[in-house]
Protein backbone atom coordinates (compact mmCIF):
# COMPACT_ATOMS: atom_id res chain seq x y z
CA UNK A 1 0.00 0.00 0.00
CA UNK A 2 1.35 3.40 -0.97
CA UNK A 3 0.99 6.98 0.10
CA UNK A 4 1.22 9.22 -2.94
CA UNK A 5 1.34 12.91 -3.67
CA UNK A 6 1.71 14.43 -7.10
CA UNK A 7 1.89 17.81 -8.70
CA UNK A 8 2.22 19.47 -12.05
CA UNK A 9 4.62 22.34 -12.34
CA UNK A 10 6.03 24.95 -14.69
CA UNK A 11 8.49 23.55 -17.27
CA UNK A 12 11.02 26.20 -16.27
CA UNK A 13 11.39 24.64 -12.84
CA UNK A 14 13.89 21.83 -12.46
CA UNK A 15 12.41 18.67 -10.91
CA UNK A 16 15.26 18.53 -8.41
CA UNK A 17 14.06 21.85 -7.01
CA UNK A 18 10.64 20.30 -6.38
CA UNK A 19 12.20 17.32 -4.62
CA UNK A 20 14.33 19.63 -2.47
CA UNK A 21 11.26 21.69 -1.55
CA UNK A 22 9.38 18.53 -0.56
CA UNK A 23 12.34 17.38 1.53
CA UNK A 24 12.45 20.79 3.17
CA UNK A 25 8.86 20.36 4.32
CA UNK A 26 9.23 16.76 5.45
CA UNK A 27 12.54 17.13 7.27
CA UNK A 28 11.18 19.16 10.23
CA UNK A 29 8.60 16.41 10.86
CA UNK A 30 11.49 13.96 10.98
CA UNK A 31 13.66 15.86 13.43
CA UNK A 32 11.32 17.50 15.93
CA UNK A 33 7.86 16.70 17.33
CA UNK A 34 5.00 18.37 15.53
CA UNK A 35 3.31 21.04 17.63
CA UNK A 36 -0.06 20.36 19.23
CA UNK A 37 -1.92 22.98 17.18
CA UNK A 38 -0.80 21.33 13.91
CA UNK A 39 -1.75 17.88 15.17
CA UNK A 40 -5.15 19.11 16.38
CA UNK A 41 -5.85 20.77 13.03
CA UNK A 42 -4.88 17.59 11.19
CA UNK A 43 -7.30 15.63 13.35
CA UNK A 44 -10.13 18.07 12.63
CA UNK A 45 -9.50 17.79 8.88
CA UNK A 46 -9.30 14.01 9.09
CA UNK A 47 -12.59 13.74 11.01
CA UNK A 48 -14.28 16.06 8.54
CA UNK A 49 -12.99 14.00 5.63
CA UNK A 50 -14.06 10.73 7.25
CA UNK A 51 -17.58 11.92 8.07
CA UNK A 52 -17.94 13.33 4.57
CA UNK A 53 -16.94 9.93 3.24
CA UNK A 54 -19.36 8.09 5.54
CA UNK A 55 -22.27 10.31 4.54
CA UNK A 56 -21.64 10.33 0.84
CA UNK A 57 -24.20 9.19 -1.72
CA UNK A 58 -27.22 8.36 0.46
CA UNK A 59 -25.41 5.95 2.76
CA UNK A 60 -23.17 4.28 0.21
CA UNK A 61 -20.03 5.60 1.94
CA UNK A 62 -20.98 3.90 5.20
CA UNK A 63 -22.02 0.68 3.44
CA UNK A 64 -18.71 0.59 1.58
CA UNK A 65 -16.73 0.92 4.81
CA UNK A 66 -18.83 -1.66 6.64
CA UNK A 67 -18.46 -4.17 3.81
CA UNK A 68 -14.71 -3.54 3.53
CA UNK A 69 -14.04 -4.03 7.23
CA UNK A 70 -16.28 -7.11 7.25
CA UNK A 71 -14.46 -8.55 4.26
CA UNK A 72 -10.88 -7.89 5.34
CA UNK A 73 -11.10 -7.82 9.15
CA UNK A 74 -14.33 -9.70 9.87
CA UNK A 75 -15.13 -6.67 12.00
CA UNK A 76 -17.50 -4.10 10.46
CA UNK A 77 -17.68 -2.34 13.85
CA UNK A 78 -14.19 -1.04 13.18
CA UNK A 79 -15.93 1.89 11.54
CA UNK A 80 -16.84 3.10 15.05
CA UNK A 81 -13.25 2.91 16.30
CA UNK A 82 -11.51 4.80 13.49
CA UNK A 83 -11.63 8.27 15.02
CA UNK A 84 -10.40 6.95 18.38
CA UNK A 85 -7.38 5.36 16.71
CA UNK A 86 -6.43 8.64 15.06
CA UNK A 87 -6.93 10.51 18.34
CA UNK A 88 -4.31 8.28 19.98
CA UNK A 89 -1.59 9.53 17.62
CA UNK A 90 1.03 11.58 19.46
CA UNK A 91 3.67 14.04 18.19
CA UNK A 92 6.35 11.48 19.07
CA UNK A 93 4.62 8.82 16.98
CA UNK A 94 4.57 11.21 14.01
CA UNK A 95 8.30 11.82 14.43
CA UNK A 96 8.99 8.09 14.77
CA UNK A 97 7.03 7.39 11.60
CA UNK A 98 8.88 10.07 9.68
CA UNK A 99 12.26 8.87 10.98
CA UNK A 100 11.52 5.37 9.80
CA UNK A 101 10.37 6.40 6.38
CA UNK A 102 12.43 4.87 3.68
CA UNK A 103 11.88 3.52 0.24
CA UNK A 104 10.72 6.66 -1.39
CA UNK A 105 9.75 6.25 -4.98
CA UNK A 106 9.67 9.15 -7.36
CA UNK A 107 8.12 9.03 -10.80
CA UNK A 108 8.42 11.99 -13.10
CA UNK A 109 6.67 12.71 -16.38
CA UNK B 1 -20.62 -8.72 -16.67
CA UNK B 2 -22.61 -8.14 -13.48
CA UNK B 3 -25.05 -5.96 -15.41
CA UNK B 4 -25.45 -8.22 -18.43
CA UNK B 5 -28.09 -10.55 -17.06
CA UNK B 6 -28.53 -13.46 -14.68
CA UNK B 7 -30.65 -16.54 -14.05
CA UNK B 8 -33.98 -14.69 -13.73
CA UNK B 9 -33.12 -11.26 -15.09
CA UNK B 10 -32.38 -10.70 -18.75
CA UNK B 11 -29.86 -8.33 -20.23
CA UNK B 12 -30.21 -4.84 -18.69
CA UNK B 13 -33.15 -5.96 -16.53
CA UNK B 14 -31.22 -5.56 -13.28
CA UNK B 15 -30.58 -1.93 -14.16
CA UNK B 16 -34.22 -1.37 -15.14
CA UNK B 17 -35.44 -3.04 -11.96
CA UNK B 18 -33.48 -0.61 -9.80
CA UNK B 19 -34.11 2.51 -11.84
CA UNK B 20 -37.83 1.89 -12.33
CA UNK B 21 -38.16 1.58 -8.57
CA UNK B 22 -36.63 5.02 -8.13
CA UNK B 23 -33.14 3.82 -7.39
CA UNK B 24 -29.63 4.14 -8.68
CA UNK B 25 -26.78 1.64 -8.93
CA UNK B 26 -23.14 1.24 -9.82
CA UNK B 27 -19.99 -0.61 -8.96
CA UNK B 28 -16.27 0.07 -8.82
CA UNK B 29 -13.09 -1.96 -8.85
CA UNK B 30 -10.33 -1.06 -6.39
CA UNK B 31 -6.90 -2.58 -6.07
CA UNK B 32 -8.07 -5.39 -3.81
CA UNK B 33 -11.83 -5.64 -4.11
CA UNK B 34 -14.82 -4.77 -6.26
CA UNK B 35 -18.06 -3.38 -4.90
CA UNK B 36 -21.55 -3.38 -6.36
CA UNK B 37 -24.29 -1.29 -4.85
CA UNK B 38 -27.80 -0.01 -5.34
CA UNK B 39 -29.69 2.69 -3.49
CA UNK B 40 -33.45 2.11 -3.36
CA UNK B 41 -36.50 3.17 -1.35
CA UNK B 42 -36.49 1.01 1.80
CA UNK B 43 -39.70 -0.81 0.86
CA UNK B 44 -37.74 -2.35 -2.03
CA UNK B 45 -35.06 -3.92 0.16
CA UNK B 46 -36.30 -7.47 -0.41
CA UNK B 47 -36.36 -6.88 -4.17
CA UNK B 48 -32.76 -5.69 -4.09
CA UNK B 49 -31.60 -8.67 -2.03
CA UNK B 50 -33.36 -11.10 -4.38
CA UNK B 51 -31.79 -9.47 -7.44
CA UNK B 52 -28.28 -9.37 -5.92
CA UNK B 53 -28.52 -13.03 -4.94
CA UNK B 54 -29.76 -13.86 -8.42
CA UNK B 55 -26.74 -12.38 -10.13
CA UNK B 56 -24.35 -13.83 -7.56
CA UNK B 57 -25.70 -17.33 -8.05
CA UNK B 58 -26.53 -17.35 -11.75
CA UNK B 59 -24.64 -14.76 -13.72
CA UNK B 60 -25.04 -15.02 -17.50
CA UNK B 61 -21.43 -15.76 -18.45
CA UNK B 62 -21.89 -16.12 -22.20
CA UNK B 63 -19.53 -15.66 -25.11
CA UNK B 64 -21.58 -12.69 -26.32
CA UNK B 65 -21.58 -10.93 -22.94
CA UNK B 66 -17.88 -11.55 -22.44
CA UNK B 67 -17.03 -10.11 -25.84
CA UNK B 68 -19.25 -7.11 -25.16
CA UNK B 69 -17.56 -6.38 -21.86
CA UNK B 70 -14.05 -6.86 -23.23
CA UNK B 71 -14.92 -4.03 -25.61
CA UNK B 72 -16.32 -1.90 -22.77
CA UNK B 73 -13.19 -2.28 -20.65
CA UNK B 74 -10.95 -1.69 -23.68
CA UNK B 75 -12.75 1.56 -24.45
CA UNK B 76 -12.61 2.60 -20.82
CA UNK B 77 -8.83 2.21 -20.83
CA UNK B 78 -8.50 4.19 -24.07
CA UNK B 79 -10.75 7.03 -22.92
CA UNK B 80 -9.58 7.32 -19.32
CA UNK B 81 -5.93 6.28 -19.51
CA UNK B 82 -4.26 6.00 -22.92
CA UNK B 83 -5.79 9.01 -24.67
CA UNK B 84 -5.88 11.35 -21.69
CA UNK B 85 -2.99 13.50 -20.43
CA UNK B 86 -1.65 12.08 -17.16
CA UNK B 87 -4.27 9.32 -17.54
CA UNK B 88 -2.17 6.73 -15.74
CA UNK B 89 -0.31 9.20 -13.55
CA UNK B 90 0.34 8.38 -10.82
CA UNK B 91 -2.41 6.04 -9.66
CA UNK B 92 -1.88 3.32 -12.28
CA UNK B 93 1.86 3.58 -12.83
CA UNK B 94 3.29 4.30 -9.41
CA UNK B 95 2.34 0.89 -7.93
CA UNK B 96 4.06 -0.76 -10.90
CA UNK B 97 7.30 1.09 -10.13
CA UNK B 98 7.18 1.15 -6.35
CA UNK B 99 6.23 -2.48 -5.72
CA UNK B 100 8.16 -5.61 -6.57
CA UNK B 101 5.65 -8.32 -5.67
CA UNK B 102 3.72 -9.07 -8.88
CA UNK B 103 0.38 -9.01 -7.06
CA UNK B 104 1.02 -5.37 -6.13
CA UNK B 105 3.03 -4.33 -9.18
CA UNK B 106 1.11 -5.61 -12.20
CA UNK B 107 -0.96 -3.37 -14.45
CA UNK B 108 -4.29 -2.89 -12.72
CA UNK B 109 -6.20 -3.02 -16.02
CA UNK B 110 -4.26 -5.91 -17.48
CA UNK B 111 -2.95 -6.04 -21.00
CA UNK B 112 -5.61 -5.15 -23.56
CA UNK B 113 -4.36 -7.67 -26.14
CA UNK B 114 -4.43 -10.48 -23.58
CA UNK B 115 -7.81 -9.56 -22.12
CA UNK B 116 -9.39 -9.64 -25.58
CA UNK B 117 -8.17 -13.20 -26.09
CA UNK B 118 -9.70 -14.52 -22.86
CA UNK B 119 -12.33 -17.18 -23.25
CA UNK B 120 -14.20 -19.45 -20.97
CA UNK B 121 -11.76 -19.98 -18.14
CA UNK B 122 -13.46 -16.69 -17.14
CA UNK B 123 -16.50 -18.76 -16.24
CA UNK B 124 -14.49 -20.57 -13.57
CA UNK B 125 -13.19 -17.24 -12.26
CA UNK B 126 -16.76 -16.07 -11.75
CA UNK B 127 -17.67 -19.31 -10.03
CA UNK B 128 -14.64 -19.06 -7.75
CA UNK B 129 -14.93 -15.41 -6.85
CA UNK B 130 -18.63 -14.52 -6.79
CA UNK B 131 -19.49 -16.57 -3.74
CA UNK B 132 -21.00 -15.76 -0.40
CA UNK B 133 -17.85 -16.95 1.37
CA UNK B 134 -15.76 -14.49 -0.61
CA UNK B 135 -18.03 -11.46 -0.19
CA UNK B 136 -19.50 -9.16 2.42
CA UNK B 137 -23.01 -7.70 2.30
CA UNK B 138 -23.79 -4.39 4.00
CA UNK B 139 -27.24 -2.81 4.25
CA UNK B 140 -27.62 0.76 5.45
CA UNK B 141 -30.86 2.67 5.92
CA UNK B 142 -34.36 2.54 7.37
CA UNK B 143 -35.35 -1.12 7.74
CA UNK B 144 -36.15 -3.75 10.34
CA UNK B 145 -32.99 -5.69 11.15
CA UNK B 146 -34.68 -9.02 11.92
CA UNK B 147 -36.71 -8.89 8.73
CA UNK B 148 -33.66 -7.97 6.65
CA UNK B 149 -31.68 -10.87 8.13
CA UNK B 150 -34.48 -13.27 7.20
CA UNK B 151 -34.38 -12.06 3.62
CA UNK B 152 -30.61 -12.32 3.46
CA UNK B 153 -30.80 -15.90 4.71
CA UNK B 154 -33.66 -16.69 2.32
CA UNK B 155 -31.91 -15.47 -0.82
CA UNK B 156 -28.19 -15.80 -0.09
CA UNK B 157 -28.29 -18.79 2.26
CA UNK B 158 -29.00 -21.21 -0.55
CA UNK B 159 -25.98 -20.18 -2.62
CA UNK B 160 -23.39 -22.90 -2.28
CA UNK B 161 -19.96 -22.03 -0.93
CA UNK B 162 -16.99 -22.92 -3.06
CA UNK B 163 -13.44 -24.03 -2.54
CA UNK B 164 -11.63 -20.71 -2.51
CA UNK B 165 -8.11 -20.61 -3.88
CA UNK B 166 -5.47 -19.89 -1.23
CA UNK B 167 -4.95 -16.14 -0.67
CA UNK B 168 -1.90 -14.71 -2.44
CA UNK B 169 1.15 -13.49 -0.53
CA UNK B 170 0.96 -9.69 -0.79
CA UNK B 171 4.02 -8.88 1.28
CA UNK B 172 6.57 -6.48 -0.17
CA UNK B 173 10.30 -6.76 0.52
CA UNK B 174 11.59 -3.71 2.39
CA UNK B 175 12.81 -1.04 0.00
CA UNK B 176 16.24 0.07 1.15
CA UNK B 177 16.96 3.01 -1.10
CA UNK B 178 15.23 5.64 -3.15
CA UNK B 179 14.14 4.82 -6.69
CA UNK B 180 13.50 7.32 -9.44
CA UNK B 181 11.75 6.80 -12.76
CA UNK B 182 11.14 9.21 -15.61
CA UNK B 183 8.57 8.61 -18.34
CA UNK B 184 7.24 10.59 -21.26
CA UNK B 185 3.62 11.48 -21.90
CA UNK B 186 3.10 13.01 -25.36
CA UNK B 187 -0.31 14.36 -24.36
CA UNK B 188 0.89 16.17 -21.24
CA UNK B 189 1.93 19.78 -21.79
CA UNK B 190 3.41 20.39 -18.35
CA UNK B 191 5.76 18.20 -16.37
CA UNK B 192 4.45 16.41 -13.34
CA UNK B 193 6.09 14.71 -10.43
CA UNK B 194 4.78 12.14 -8.00
CA UNK B 195 6.30 10.97 -4.76
CA UNK B 196 5.26 7.83 -2.94
CA UNK B 197 6.13 6.07 0.29
CA UNK B 198 5.22 2.59 1.40
CA UNK B 199 2.50 2.71 4.05
CA UNK B 200 2.94 1.08 7.47
CA UNK B 201 1.13 -2.17 8.18
CA UNK B 202 -2.63 -1.77 8.45
CA UNK B 203 -4.17 -1.01 11.85
CA UNK B 204 -0.87 -0.28 13.59
CA UNK B 205 -0.30 3.00 15.50
CA UNK B 206 2.11 4.05 12.72
CA UNK B 207 -0.61 3.42 10.14
CA UNK B 208 -2.91 5.90 11.85
CA UNK B 209 -0.02 8.34 12.29
CA UNK B 210 0.44 8.25 8.53
CA UNK B 211 -3.19 9.30 8.13
CA UNK B 212 -2.46 12.46 10.11
CA UNK B 213 0.84 13.03 8.31
CA UNK B 214 -1.17 13.00 5.09
CA UNK B 215 -3.42 15.71 6.49
CA UNK B 216 -0.43 17.79 7.61
CA UNK B 217 1.42 17.48 4.30
CA UNK B 218 -1.10 17.56 1.47
CA UNK B 219 -4.74 17.86 2.50
CA UNK B 220 -6.27 21.31 2.23
CA UNK B 221 -4.95 24.77 1.51
CA UNK B 222 -3.30 24.97 4.94
CA UNK B 223 -1.19 21.85 4.29
CA UNK B 224 2.56 22.17 4.39
CA UNK B 225 3.24 21.14 0.79
CA UNK B 226 0.47 23.35 -0.58
CA UNK B 227 1.87 26.29 1.32
CA UNK B 228 5.42 25.56 0.14
CA UNK B 229 4.82 24.57 -3.48
CA UNK B 230 1.79 26.66 -4.42
CA UNK B 231 1.51 29.64 -2.12
CA UNK B 232 5.14 30.33 -1.34
CA UNK B 233 7.09 29.40 -4.43
CA UNK B 234 4.30 29.22 -7.04
CA UNK B 235 6.13 26.41 -8.72
CA UNK B 236 3.05 24.52 -9.74
CA UNK B 237 -0.53 25.14 -10.73
CA UNK B 238 -2.09 22.29 -8.88
CA UNK B 239 -1.27 19.81 -6.15
CA UNK B 240 -3.08 16.72 -5.18
CA UNK B 241 -2.37 14.30 -2.41
CA UNK B 242 -3.73 10.83 -2.13
CA UNK B 243 -3.57 8.50 0.78
CA UNK B 244 -4.67 4.95 0.31
CA UNK B 245 -5.50 3.75 3.73
CA UNK B 246 -6.49 0.12 4.15
CA UNK B 247 -6.16 -0.67 0.50
CA UNK B 248 -8.17 2.26 -0.74
CA UNK B 249 -11.11 1.49 1.48
CA UNK B 250 -10.66 4.83 3.16
CA UNK B 251 -9.38 7.65 1.06
CA UNK B 252 -8.51 10.38 3.47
Amino acid sequence: MLWMADLRYDPTTKPEAIVQAVDGVIEPLRTKPVDKATLDRALVKLRSNLYDNIGTFSGFGLADLLASFALFDDDPARVNALVGQFEKVTPELIRKRRRNICGRKIARF
Amino acid sequence: MMFQGSQNLGKMEFIKLVQQNGGTLNGSTRFDFTNYFEILPSNKLETALWAEADRMSGLAVTEENLKNQQGVVGNEVKVNVINRPYGAFPWLQMPQYANTNWYNAHNFYGDLKTSRRRRFPMCKVFQDVLRTDNAALAIVGDFETAEAKQWVEKYFGKIAASQLPPPPDLTEPKQEKEKRVTEGDPLAKRPAIAIAYHMPERNTPEYYAMGLIDQILVEGDDSALYQELVQKTRRNGGRRGRNQLSGQHVQL
